[in-house]
């Protein structure tokens, strides 16, 4: 499990901003990653967030815990160059070409009838759990990383970037058709993670 | 095209619930969706447990803050 830091102001992370931004690179650079494709960029990116963030700790303030104020900005930066570039090969189209008959990833979950079978549904919820809502933030990027890397970029400019669907369609030379069902796939198997992590702590 | 009255299947309002997180259902769809999850215990708690799951996302993702 990633360590998390969730550093306030006045508790020991802040006595050292310079750290603090720091420990927060790793998950930064995973997201840019994803969805500039390059290391380098990805740096970069991430460079100037962090560098724009110690500039501007004040505005902080703590009204955010640092890694999603740092995630923010860091979402504007990557929009920029994204739009900057116009159209990218986003996926591997050899991958895709199976993803209108890939129905049968989930068959495990329901009957032939389309009900959930009851030998594989589960019915944790995160409510139910003694977790800190930090640790349930840690499994839900956890079960993120576990998804496959084409599938992980298309659902972060659809949940992290906000792009509209047809926005991504245009930009990464997709169908609706293909988009929506990457997205229900993913979402689909972060519940399944998710629920899954949950039933283990309740 | 589906018909608004023809009652959805467990597996479908799954898709329902994810298409609702990217763009508006429709009128009919909303229907069918509503009208499964009020005879469908498993389905409210799947529905349930994708609610947390996208509320979580939106605080991983710093979607539920305004930067």
């Amino acid at each position: 499990m990633p360590s998390r830091s969730h550093a306030v102001p006045g508790s020991p992370a802040e006595a050292d901003p310079g750290q603090a931004l720091a420990a927060e690179r790793p998950f930064l650079i995973r997201l840019a990653r994803l969805q500039l494709g390059s290391q380098a960029d990805a740096e970069d990116a991430v460079q100037e967030t962090l560098i724009g963030a110690l500039r501007g700790r004040q505005d902080f303030a703590g009204r955010s815990s640092l890694r999603s104020w740092l995630t923010g900005i860091l979402r504007h930066k990557i929009v920029d160059l994204l739009r900057g570039r116009r159209l990218q090969v986003c996926v591997d189209v050899d991958d895709l070409a199976g993803v209108a008959d890939s129905g049968n990833e989930f068959d495990a979950l329901f009957t032939l009838e389309g009900a959930w079978h009851p030998d594989t549904f589960v019915d944790s919820m995160c409510g139910a759990t003694a977790l800190a809502q930090r640790q349930l933030l840690d499994i839900v990027e956890l079960c993120m990383r576990r998804l496959p890397e084409d599938t992980a970029r298309l659902f972060l400019m659809r949940e992290y970037l906000g792009m509209e669907l047809k926005e991504i369609e245009e930009h990464c030379m997709l169908t609706n058709a293909n988009l929506r069902v990457v997205l229900y796939r993913a979402r689909m198997r972060l519940r399944e993670c998710a629920v899954r992590s949950w039933g283990e702590h309740e | 095209m589906t018909e608004p009255t023809v009652p959805l299947t467990c597996r479908a309002t799954t898709w329902l619930v994810s298409s609702a997180r990217d763009q508006p259902l429709t009128q009919g769809e909303a229907r069918q969706l509503a009208a499964h999850l009020a005879l469908c215990p498993a389905c409210r708690i799947a529905s349930t447990q994708f609610k947390q799951l996208f509320a979580q996302l939106d605080a991983v993702l710093a979607r539920d803050t305004a930067t």
